[in-house]
């Protein structure tokens, strides 16, 4: 019992004989074993990881596709949006990504960092 | 020399350690075990909710923020999950543990003060109970004893004064029968 709650003399008697029945109380043998039989499995840290990366390249990945596909659409007046396996489209759609859009270079970026720093118990 | 609470946690935390958190459970079993057969006057049942505790506790450890010592928010862990108990199972209080009524008051000449004790705080009520035992036995301060209980501080001091005012009446009766 702490100093500031000790009022009287009655309620140190009182104390006393509650601590003394109270060092009286002893561990079950076996049952530290039985706690430990019912702990649920944790996820591991190595899984954990793996899903952040996952998670953060295909966020990445979804942001770099909708911002490619958006600067083809602008670029070509027709509105045809040129196929992945074009070389000279992809390299296009890439320069217009970084060129035309940032913003949404940097949103996918803050989000997959925002990701990362929750999962990792930073913020 | 023993190693303190937070590296065991860190460990648990950061490696998922199990001896280590079977280390916590062989630390603060007893005392959570006294706390809760305190609380349900029931050995049987404290060792069962004591065990769900530490298993909630495992579940929950990221989420212990170290403002308080370990063994403080595991009370609070275990005081949850009795309250919990008694919403699911609302039985009235029984005090299967102690001694009866009417045999303490038979034998109380040769039990001597502190069965007295013990079977004076099983006539209390709950939120007394937990008061007495957090204050007197664990050494809580007030407000460590209040968090616990979700209580307010007020409300943690009335149930300690109500308490001792019983305790003196059921002690006072056991003095004059003996």
């Amino acid at each position: 019992m702490k100093e500031e709650n000790i009022m009287d003399n009655d309620d140190a008697i009182l104390c006393q004989i509650l601590q003394k029945e109270a060092a009286k109380r002893r561990a079950r043998p076996s049952f530290a074993q039985d706690v430990m039989s019912r702990l649920p499995e944790r996820k591991s840290h190595s899984g954990s990881r793996r899903t952040l990366l996952i998670t953060s390249f295909a966020l990445c990945g979804c942001f770099a596709t909708a911002a490619i596909a958006w600067s083809d659409l602008t670029r070509f007046a027709d509105g045809v949006v040129p196929l992945m396996n074009d070389m000279v489209a992809v390299k296009q759609s890439l320069a217009g990504f970084i060129l035309v859009s940032p913003i949404a270079f940097v949103v996918g970026l803050v989000s997959a960092l925002y990701f990362i720093a929750r999962r990792a118990r930073l913020i | 020399m023993e190693t303190p609470d937070f590296i065991l946690i860190a460990r648990v935390l950061a490696d998922d350690d199990r001896q280590a958190f079977a280390e916590l459970v062989r630390r603060h079993e007893v005392m959570l075990c006294g706390f809760l057969t305190r609380l349900t006057n029931d050995s049987f049942l404290a060792d069962d909710l004591a065990q769900e505790t530490f298993v909630e506790a495992y579940r929950n450890l990221g989420k212990f923020s170290g403002k308080s010592t370990f063994s403080t928010w595991l009370l609070g862990v275990g005081y949850n999950l009795f309250r919990q108990y008694k919403r699911r199972k609302p039985t009235p209080e029984t005090a299967t543990d102690m001694p009866d009524t009417e045999d303490e008051e038979a034998d109380s000449a040769s039990r001597g003060t502190e069965v007295d004790v013990q079977a004076a705080i099983a006539k209390l009520g709950e939120d007394q109970r937990a008061a007495i035992e957090l204050c007197f036995v664990q050494g809580l301060s007030h407000e460590e004893a209040a968090n616990v209980l979700h209580c307010p501080l007020g409300t943690l001091k009335t149930n300690i004064l109500r308490a001792k005012e019983k305790l003196k009446t059921h002690l006072a009766a056991y003095a004059l029968h003996s």
